[in-house]
């Protein structure tokens, strides 16, 4: 179960990986390999862009800004509050296959986030179905699911598919959880004021909700535990990321293209911090902003002012 | 780009492809929790309505799932949504939701849970009014003064107002004059609503005015029939705005700061309640949406304003407080106070980028940080610098690819004629006249030094002489090895060869170490067959057509002693007359005269006697300097046999001209040969057959007549061959004669030899004569012309016709005859132009018969002294060392001779110079003013040449390029003579042969 919890391949920005996590984890495929991307920014061929190829977005998926200016492909990145500026130039002039297979994956990725995040209160139910995803297919579904997050619970019912775990209110079917697989930290059976419960912990990414439903009886809660395991177990294996692209014109087949690579049984661990990622800082030399506060003069909420300055002062050197 | 970024609070990507504009976003308390914090509402074209609370906290660890209160899927699209008191006798905020054609009030009502995720909300909807027109946009307010609740009023897509007052239908009321729908806007100060019509002006309606104003069910009836129970509908004031507008709003502060602003495409404007303009700002730039939001200064307004260029601007009335950088174009902005953050600044995107922020502070410029920990490894960079410029340089290295230097040969290539004929002829033809044709063996020895791969031999004899094997493939050769091939020479033709020396070619390959297949190569050597393999000793013949005597300055010399092979059969017995008999049947004499120090060379033909002639010279110098006798000097009194040699030029010409005529002759028959063809061939294929009309006597004839006539064109082209070799052979007696004559030195010689035989072979397009003529006209025009000037317009007419046979010799004997002229009067043969250029003027002080070397040289300049030596160089083959070398060692007295004879002449030269001087002077006197001037214009000159001399500095590199090896060699003495020049190279020949 840690397999999954592990994944940081789309949530996260990374420097300097190794070739092992450079490769392909299970579920994610290679879409495009693109030769000759300048690195416009970084300039001594980081490990990270330094293969020129793009494997997967890595672009954090709250915060991403695509642009293409002239020929170059700006990513924005934000990952645990410090952006990234990423620069690619594709240095075959006039090709826009950088910004056609980025920005076509990257929406892909964008609309299929359902399959990854756990979302609550979402538009997930119409009468009473729950509303399929591709590829979704539902394995089980089951009525009398007590949803033990308020004092008087809340009875609901659980569809199980081979993604997600949805549960819903029956009185209100905008009260509601999805929970994919990708998301669950830990299931278990757990004594509870209630009684016996299943918990389903989500991932630290996700919130790191603990969700406690009880369904009677005792056995029909095994039975449920039991073949949530056994999705999950699948899915863990053989994971579905919902990000379907088909590239309109293949330049050739991946099997041609894809080098075996010996894998690195040892891994060295870096004595210090690389400063790789310095170069790709959004904001010049800054890794964090500071926190808002609400300006007087403005009216609105500002970047607290570094001591000493005045938001007039600064707005005139500027101007 | 902007200096400070908009710094995000929260943010969320709203749903899969959705679009929103405008009225999509809006901010309040909707689930009516009391805290006074703002929630965001979205709606969504696709009908998705979601409500938000912000929670930036949650989402650093990553977890934005519970800040979505509420998703729902309505059934219509969302064109707009607010929050307001939509309910009576309700105080509670609800949301109104505006479809096209419905507009809904719903309640939202959220029931805590024990944890975040276990809140849930409910949308619960109160009332709905199904529209009879299509809705455009909505406003909402306290429409007549109306307390505790607001009123909605939608304006439909064709203009018409429609009044609600909670869930009843007030009225319905068109806009006169209506295109178009623009923005909407309620007035509470002045109870009016507000629009910018397709007039492009602001209109403000009073509420009341509407309310009186003629019930209007259809449109087309507001319009035309007023009816009786209400007034026309008239705006209460209007304002030309002159463009479309993009939003109305009526902000509310305060009372000191009252106004109306309203966003253009290109500017702002900000008008009183009662119409009046308060400012107006031009944009520089194209605005998006716009938001008052607050008056931090009395009688001032705040606002945001939105723009395509990703900015967020703070404007205060006119002045810009700040600016910040979205990450994409707003379509709308709100601000919203929220639990943890107040004044924070919502915007959408049309593609549902939803983005809580705050105003960055820290200005970021868009410069690459520096990379400190980074630093390039400047000895690794070196080190592959140099690696990669050494490859550079040695694969450009010209030593490798070309040949290193001739400093060591990979091959030598050593030929010996035998010194007796074959015992047995090899000859073809075996004898002639009934004279035995002999031939001789020669022996070429290959010797290398380097390894050699794909190694050919060639020899090449002069027509019509022959050899048995001209082709020899040698096998790839080690180093050392030699090999041995031999042949026999002989004369295969009726007449006499124009020279008697055959050339070696040996082409081969040395590999390198780039170049491993090798560096093909060519070497040349060169040998002398015997005089014995074309003639035979005969009897002195008295009488003769033609007689050649050459002076010298020793006494006679015995001839049988100098032409032993020959004296066997001479009745002569003193040894004055020699004779030989060519195989072709002409006789040669030579006689020495008793008394003086003259010889009589004399024979029938002009041509046969070359060969003779430079046998003769040959030997006798050869045996001169045997004797150590070094001041042997040879001479030749003229005048020039010319007319004996334009013999020899006539009938050659008059060969080729008969050969043109053959060629033209053919050509015509041909054509009638294939016209009689064709018509015979028209006959035969007819069906029915006509008489042939002896077309077939004129075609045998006409057949007969192509084959005689090409017998007789290949009879001509075998005498035209034959007469190639003997105007030879008779231009080079004629050389030979004329550098007896003027003494010229051997370079002279070889440009004179280049001059007057151009070609090896001649052929139709490109015959002797015309090469010839334009070889010796350009002669007269450069160095031999009589003035400078003609010189300087000569070397501007480079390139000339096209060369072509010539109408007759006249021409060409002129020029001959002339050349022969200049000479004699002192012209010296060279080159190099500027050193030409003092000549005309000294020509006729110094001109002086006896081949003296007449012109004193400007020894301050030692290029020009070199010039003519290198230019010969130049234009003569060199051949290689190696050859240069044999020939040496085979010619040793040849060699030995050359710097005897440079030093007799420098001997000479110098005690000459001041009687020259002296005749100098008596001249001068004479023509002193004559001299004078031509001094001036020569002077004038000079800059003129020095510009020429640069613009041929290009075809010169060459030769400077060897200059400056010499001056290398000559450890840059400059003022080192020509003779001395000339000494200092023979001496190195001799040390060279001594080595050899």
């Amino acid at each position: 179960m840690a397999a999954l919890d592990t994944l940081w391949e789309d949530r996260d920005v990374r420097f300097d990986i190794t070739a092992q996590q450079m490769k392909t984890r299970p579920g994610e495929v290679l879409i495009d390999c693109l030769d000759s991307i300048e690195d416009t920014k970084g300039n001594n061929g980081d490990r990270a862009v330094g293969y020129s190829t793009i494997i997967n977005i890595t672009t954090r998926t709250a915060h991403s800004k695509l642009r293409g200016h002239t020929e170059a492909l700006y990513i924005l990145t934000k990952s645990n509050n410090t952006r990234f500026e990423f620069i690619f130039t594709n240095l075959v002039i006039g090709s826009p296959r950088l910004f056609t297979s980025v920005i076509a994956v990257h929406r892909a990725y964008e609309t299929s986030k359902m399959y990854r995040d756990l979302k609550l209160r979402a538009a997930l139910i119409q009468n009473k179905q729950l509303r399929l995803l591709p590829r979704e297919q539902v394995y089980d579904k089951i009525n009398g699911v007590w949803n033990l997050s308020s004092d008087q619970g809340n009875l609901g019912t659980f569809f199980i598919t081979n993604v997600r775990i949805v549960w819903h209110a029956n009185m209100n079917e905008s009260f509601n959880v999805s929970i994919p697989y990708l998301q669950i930290w830990s299931i278990r059976i757990r004594d509870s004021k209630f009684g016996l419960a299943l918990v389903i912990e989500s991932s630290r990414q996700s919130g790191g909700y603990v969700l406690g439903f009880k369904i009677d009886p005792v056995e029909k809660l095994q039975d449920a535990l039991k073949e949530i395991n056994s999705l999950h177990k699948v899915y863990s294996a053989n994971p579905i990321f919902g990000v379907d692209y088909e590239m309109e014109e293949k330049p050739q087949p991946l099997e041609e293209l894809t080098v075996e690579q010996p894998p690195d049984d040892v891994e060295i661990e870096p004595d210090e911090q690389t400063d790789a990622f310095t170069a790709y800082f959004a904001d010049g030399n800054k890794q964090q902003d500071r926190e808002a506060v609400f300006s007087d003069e403005l009216g609105l909420a500002i970047e607290r002012l570094k001591d000493g300055f005045t938001l007039q002062g600064l707005w005139e050197v500027v101007g | 780009m902007s200096l400070f970024k908009a710094r995000d609070w929260w943010s969320g990507a709203l749903g899969e492809g959705e679009e929103f504009d405008q009225g999509c976003l809006c901010v309040g308390d909707v689930d009516n929790s009391g805290t006074g914090h703002d929630k965001i509402v979205v709606g969504s074209y696709m009908g998705m309505l979601r409500i938000f609370c912000p929670n930036a906290n949650k989402q650093s660890e990553g977890g934005s799932a519970d800040a979505q209160l509420l998703e729902v899927q309505l059934q219509n699209a969302i064109i707009q949504v607010e929050v307001g008191k939509f309910v009576s006798c309700s105080e509670l905020l609800h949301l109104a939701v505006l479809h096209p054609r419905k507009l809904s009030v719903y309640s939202v009502t959220g029931t805590a849970g024990n944890v975040e995720h276990g809140d849930q909300y409910q949308l619960k909807l109160i009332y709905e009014h199904n529209l009879q027109r299509t809705a455009c946009n909505m406003t909402y307010g306290t429409f007549g003064g109306a307390t505790g609740h607001h009123s909605l009023c939608i304006q439909s897509m064709d203009g018409m107002l429609m009044f609600f007052e909670q869930d009843s239908y007030s009225f319905g009321r068109f806009l006169p004059g209506f295109l178009l729908p623009g923005p909407l806007a309620y007035n509470s100060r002045t109870d009016s609503f507000l629009t910018v019509s397709s007039a492009r002006q602001l209109e403000s309606y009073k509420y009341e005015t509407l309310a009186v104003a003629t019930e209007a069910e259809t449109r087309q009836d507001s319009d035309l029939t007023p009816k009786t129970g209400g007034k026309r509908l008239t705006p209460d004031w209007t304002f030309v705005l002159g463009e479309q507008a993009l939003d109305i709003s009526v902000p509310s502060f305060s009372h000191s700061s009252s106004s109306i602003l309203v966003l253009g495409e290109r500017n702002l404007f900000c008008l009183r309640d009662n119409g009046q303009i308060r400012f107006m700002k031009k944009l520089e730039f194209n605005p998006s949406c716009f938001l008052p939001y607050a008056s931090v200064k009395d009688g001032t307004t705040n606002l945001l304003l939105g723009n395509h260029n990703n900015m967020l601007l703070v404007y205060q009335d006119v002045t810009l407080q700040w600016a910040a950088q979205l990450p994409f174009v707003p379509v709308a902005v709100r601000v919203a106070n929220f639990p943890e953050l107040k004044g924070a600044v919502v915007s959408l995107s049309s593609d549902g980028h939803l983005l809580s922020s705050y105003m960055g502070t820290d200005p970021s410029f868009f410069s690459t940080p520096k990379v400190d920990a980074r630093e390039a490894d400047y000895e690794q960079v070196d080190a592959e610098m140099k690696k990669l410029q050494k490859l550079i340089r040695e694969a450009t290295r010209t030593q490798d690819i070309l040949p290193k230097s001739d400093a060591l040969e990979d091959l030598s290539v050593k030929a010996i004629v035998f010194p007796s004929l074959d015992a047995s002829s090899q000859a073809l033809i075996q004898d002639m006249d009934g004279l035995p044709v002999p031939s001789v063996t020669v022996q070429v020895k290959v010797k290398a030094s380097s390894v050699l791969q794909s190694a050919k031999l060639s020899i090449c004899v002069q027509p019509p002489l022959a050899v048995t094997q001209d082709q020899f493939v040698l096998e790839p050769m080690g180093v050392g090895s030699t090999k041995e091939v031999s042949f026999s020479a002989f004369l295969n033709g009726h007449y006499p060869p124009a020279d008697l020396t055959g050339d070696i070619v040996v082409s081969y390959s040395s590999p390198t170490e780039l170049n491993p297949k090798g560096v093909p190569r060519v070497l040349q050597s060169r040998f002398n067959l015997p005089l014995a393999l074309v003639c035979v000793p005969s009897s002195p013949a008295k009488s003769t057509k033609f007689k050649i005597t050459v002076d010298t300055n020793q006494p006679p010399v015995d001839l049988s002693a100098l032409f032993r092979e020959f004296s066997a059969k001479t009745e002569d017995k003193d040894g004055n007359s020699l004779a030989f008999q060519f195989l072709s049947g002409a006789k040669v004499t030579v006689l020495a005269s008793k008394t003086s120090q003259r010889y009589r060379i004399q024979g029938d033909s002009f041509e046969d006697m070359w060969l003779v002639v430079k046998e003769l010279v040959q030997r006798f110098d050869q045996h001169f300097s045997k004797l150590g006798i070094k001041d042997f000097k040879k001479s030749f009194s003229g005048p020039i046999p010319l007319q004996e040699y334009f013999l020899s030029v006539d009938n050659h010409f008059q060969l080729r001209v008969n050969a043109q005529q053959y060629q033209d002759l053919l050509s015509e028959r041909a054509v009638q040969f294939r016209a009689i063809q064709r018509r015979l061939l028209t006959r035969f294929k007819d069906k029915t057959p006509a008489p042939l009309q002896s077309l077939d006597t004129l075609l045998d004839a006409t057949y007969n007549q192509v084959i005689t006539l090409a017998e007789a064109a290949e009879e001509n082209r075998a005498l035209l061959e034959q007469a190639f070799v003997r105007l030879r052979s008779s231009t080079h007696l004629l050389v030979l004669l004329l550098s007896l004559w003027q003494g010229l030195t051997h370079d002279q010689t070889a440009i004179l030899e280049a001059t007057l035989l151009p070609l090896l072979q001649d052929t139709p397009q490109l015959g002797w004569e015309e090469s010839c003529d334009a070889a010796v006209s350009h002669l007269l025009r450069s160095c031999l012309s009589r003035s400078p000037k003609d010189q300087a317009t000569s070397l501007a007419q480079i390139g000339g016709s096209v060369l072509s046979l010539p109408q007759d010799t006249t021409r060409l004997k002129k020029h001959i005859a002339l050349l022969c002229d200049r000479l004699g009067k002192g012209g010296r043969l060279t080159l190099a132009s500027e050193a030409n250029v003092q000549i005309p003027a000294q020509i006729q002080n110094l001109a002086a018969p006896g081949g003296v070397e007449p012109i004193a040289e400007d020894l301050g300049d030692g290029e020009e002294v070199e010039n003519p030596q290198e230019m010969t160089k130049f234009i003569k083959k060199k051949p290689s060392r190696k050859v240069k070398k044999e020939k040496d060692s085979k010619e040793k007295k040849d060699v030995s001779r050359e710097p005897s004879e440079a030093s007799v002449k420098e001997e000479a030269g110098v005690p000459e110079e001041p009687i020259k001087e002296v005749k100098k002077e008596k001249k001068e006197s004479s023509k002193d003013k004559k001299e004078s001037k031509k001094d001036s214009s020569k002077e004038a000159k000079e800059p003129k040449d020095e510009a020429k001399k640069k613009e041929s500095s290009s075809s010169k590199e060459k030769k400077e390029k060897k200059e400056k090896e010499k001056e290398g060699k000559e450890s840059g003495d400059r003022k080192v003579s020509r003779k001395s020049s000339v000494k200092v190279k023979d001496k190195k020949k001799e040390t060279e042969a001594a080595e050899g």
